[in-house]
């Protein structure tokens, strides 16, 4: 059983080459001591196993990334490294290539996305480069499907020759001072990897050098002779020759140079779209159009028709009329109608403004412009002491949470890593649109504005709470370096389009045919009866309404408080947001739409002023995510305690914000003053302090002993 | 002489070295950004920071404090 | 009132509903992702 390592650049198709090479077999599984994804899997058609090591740059021993992968192909010594460099950036990719050359295991080195280059009227003659590098080059397009079996071939005949490859020759000076090191160095370091460690030696690599014991002394002495001739720091000079080094492969190998037209044009678009002043305007307008677009006009339309047509004049009236006509028990069919359908039909009644807006964020998703605004954003991250690394993860939370909070592994410092996997879920996912649409609906007319808001007000929980949090902790690093490429723009394809926008309904629907569903048949049984199960004609004296009250009090000073349907939404939010709007339609009547086809949400409307309407939906948006994203958030953050303070957290700002916007909000509006607009006024003050602060939790006091540093 | 954040937009310049340590100064380098390659300056994010670059036929996005410890001329 | 028409439509809602419950129940055991594989948080590794 051959064990082969894939090892390469992040986003050159790795993933999508190690899916073509083991399909159905892979397994995740873990590396010890990070929370990094192991994936194995058989490589279809041969008797091998291979490895997926996470995408790196380098093997330099800074990231958990590159640790992992060093360790795993010095330690366990697989048989066989499968390397894969996309051809479309061969100098960068070949970098590491040039690092796992010197590891002393057989490799092959995958030339992948050669479709593209052939689309852009370049040549790579892979005999060329395959000498040059001194192992075996396989031309291959793992998208496209061409090349694998031809790349199986490659590793198993590699594997089975056992034939090392020649590891890249640097310059004269640092081969001369390599030898020497390798002198000092044999007999203490397995044989098959003295090159490895004498360049990585010489480059002052800490964990080789950690690997040398007391010869550290004199190899240290080799690397300063070699940089006072240099005139210039040994990894300096190491890297520089790299690159030299692949630079020739590299030329010696291509032959048309692509013409790369696409860039040209990716170049006029960025130069507006990431422009200084334009930068943030542009992009806060793109959101607010494409909110508009699919919550105030076209979606909308679809919305009312859903509403009033398909499920006001069609299937409510319908099934009440054929279940009521067959005879069957009433409180059956009021549990059909009025609980399952009712709720159900409310959140579905949404699909059309969700469908045209997934089709909106997939398309400026698919085209690069979402890569943009992690680099717009960086900036102003920075400012809050967070990277734009951590705004990333925040990127994918608009759609869910849950791999949005996983996206947060990808950043290195530990601590950014918490705070971003806690305050990810501020921002409104795709679940809480259904709610944003119904307030915006039922109490604002529909304006785009409240979506708008929805997620400016997400932003700045997200900032503001990177910036009290970092204050909570006592390690005062430098915000995670942000080194990222990007990627040509390019039109969306049509199919992928339309096959993600899909995925993206279908998900909605069945979400709303699981989790909505059985709320909703809950929540009209616990509403229609009393506690002795006897069936009621006030709603207000049912189980459920008993249950609201005891904890509606709290949310008085939010101005949603008086009645308990809303705080029994908010509970039911915790299962799945789009509950709220399901909950909603079992308590609120959604089947019992007038034949005048009226607002679904009139008494929403009628319950409550807009500004308690707002709190409303800014304390759902804000407060504990769904049970889904809990668990995702214990799963980074490795222990429930953390969780529970992370939840405690959001709970604790939602109801902060919510206080604030409703009492200010009401004195601007209304002229309203009490004694909570004087709390609101005192936890605004509190909040302005943590964020100003320099050490709002006291902790020098306690770190006296710490060195800063 | 100066360093890469001085680079107006749309010019090119020669790295002569790197004076950050530690893991920024791998990083840095690498991504390709060595002693005597060429660096021409794309673009110059809103607010002033990011910059993005052209090194070795791509596109690389680095912080401006980043670009403060790469030396040029 | 029982008859057949309540029986008939009480256990096909019953069976939706258990239907439905599976599927929840599984959506929560595989972590609420929704295993598209298409977003970051997967392609990352």
């Amino acid at each position: 059983m051959i064990r082969a390592a894939l090892a390469g650049n992040p986003n050159c198709g790795k993933t999508t080459l190690f899916n073509k090479l083991t399909g159905s077999s892979q397994r995740v599984g873990n590396w010890p001591g990070v929370t990094i994804d192991r994936k194995e899997g058989r490589i279809k058609g041969a008797d091998a196993i291979l490895v997926d090591l996470p995408g790196i740059y380098s093997l330099s021993p800074y990231s958990p990334e590159e640790i992992v992968s060093r360790d795993f192909l010095l330690d366990e010594s697989p048989d066989v490294i499968v390397n894969i460099v996309d051809a479309t950036n061969m100098e960068r990719n070949l970098y590491l290539t040039s690092q796992i050359l010197d590891v002393g295991i057989p490799t092959v080195v995958a030339l992948n996305m050669m479709d593209a280059v052939r689309k852009d009227g370049g040549e790579i003659d892979t005999v060329k480069l395959s000498s040059a590098l001194g192992c075996r080059v396989v031309g291959m397009s793992a998208l496209k499907g061409e090349g694998i079996e031809e790349l199986i071939a490659a590793i198993t005949e590699a594997a089975a020759s056992g034939k090392v490859p020649e590891p890249l020759r640097l310059s004269e000076a640092a081969e001369a001072s390599a030898s020497r090191i390798s002198e000092v160095l044999r007999g203490k370091v397995p044989d098959g990897q003295i090159r490895w460690y004498s360049v990585k030696a010489l480059e002052r690599d800490p964990l080789a050098l950690e690997r040398t014991g007391d010869l550290e002394g004199e190899i240290l002495h080799i690397v300063e002779e070699m940089e006072r001739e240099m005139d210039d720091d040994s990894d300096s000079v190491v890297a520089s020759d790299r690159y030299s080094a692949v630079s020739r492969a590299a030329a010696s190998s291509t032959g048309k140079r692509g013409a790369s037209k696409g860039r040209t044009t990716s170049d006029r678009i960025d130069r507006i779209v990431t422009d200084r002043w334009l930068g943030l305007p542009i992009f806060a307008g793109v959101m607010f159009l494409v909110y508009y677009i699919s919550i105030s006009t076209i979606g909308s339309w679809g919305t009312d028709w859903m509403n009033d047509v398909f499920f006001g004049e069609w299937i409510i009236p319908g099934m009440r009329a054929w279940l009521e006509g067959a005879s069957v028990d009433p409180v059956l069919t009021a549990f059909i109608v009025d609980g399952l359908i009712a709720g159900f039909g409310a959140v579905i009644g949404f699909l059309p403004q969700m469908l045209v807006l997934f089709v909106l964020l997939v398309i400026l998703e698919d085209c690069g412009y979402m890569a943009r605004i992690a680099f717009v954003m960086d900036r102003v991250f920075r400012r809050f002491g967070l990277s734009g690394k951590s705004f990333i993860p925040v990127l994918i939370g608009t759609g869910c949470g849950v791999p949005g909070i996983m996206a947060s592994r990808t950043i290195e410092s530990e601590r950014d890593r918490r705070i971003t996997a806690m305050t990810t879920t501020f921002i409104p996912c795709s679940a809480k649109l259904p709610v944003i649409a119904l307030i915006a609906g039922a109490l604002f007319g529909g304006s785009a504005l409240v979506a708008l808001a929805s997620y400016l007000v997400g932003i700045a929980a997200i900032l503001m709470s990177g910036i009290i949090l970092k204050k909570w902790k006592s390690l005062a690093g430098a915000p995670s370096e942000f080194i990222m490429e990007l990627p040509a723009y390019h039109m969306p394809g049509a199919v992928t389009v339309f096959r993600s926008t899909l995925e993206k309904t279908w998900a909605f629907v069945r979400k709303a045919g699981t989790f909505i569903l059985l709320a909703c048949g809950l929540v009209w049984f616990l509403s229609t009866f009393s506690w002795n199960m006897v069936l009621v004609e006030d709603v207000n004296t049912s189980m459920l309404a008993d249950m609201g009250r005891a904890l509606s009090w709290m949310f008085v000073p939010l101005g949603w408080g008086g009645d308990w349907q809303f705080t029994v939404g908010t509970l039911t939010g915790l299962l799945a947001k789009e509950n709220v709007v399901g909950t909603f339609g079992v308590l609120f009547g959604f089947s019992e739409v007038s034949e005048a086809g009226e607002e679904i949400w009139t008494m929403v409307a009628a319950m409550l002023t807009p500004i308690a309407g707002f709190s409303f939906l800014l304390f759902n948006l804000l407060c504990a995510p769904c049970f889904a994203a809990i668990g995702a958030m214990r799963r980074e953050l490795g222990t429930w305690k953390a969780t529970g303070a992370a939840v405690l957290y959001q709970c604790g700002l939602a109801y902060a914000v919510s206080l604030i916007v409703f009492q200010i909000g009401s004195l601007a509006i209304y002229g309203t003053f009490g004694v909570w607009t004087a709390v609101s006024l005192a936890v605004a003050a509190l909040l302005v302090y943590l964020v100003v602060s320099n050490d709002p939790f006291r902790m020098s006091a306690r770190r006296s002993g710490e060195v800063a540093c | 002489m100066g360093t890469l954040r001085e680079v107006a937009c749309g010019d090119t310049a020669k790295v002569m070295g790197i004076s950050a340590r530690g893991s920024m100064r791998k990083r840095i380098m690498d991504m390709g950004i060595t002693k005597g390659c060429t660096v021409t300056v794309r673009r110059i994010a809103p607010l002033g920071d990011p910059m993005e670059v052209t090194v070795r036929g791509y596109e690389l996005s680095l912080r401006k404090s980043e670009a403060e410890s790469i030396e040029v001329e | 009132m029982l008859n057949a028409a309540t029986a008939a439509v009480a256990t096909a809602t019953a069976c939706v509903l258990t239907v439905s419950a599976y599927f929840m129940i599984r959506s929560l055991r595989k972590g609420g992702c929704s295993g598209c594989r298409n977003c970051e948080g997967c392609r990352r590794r």
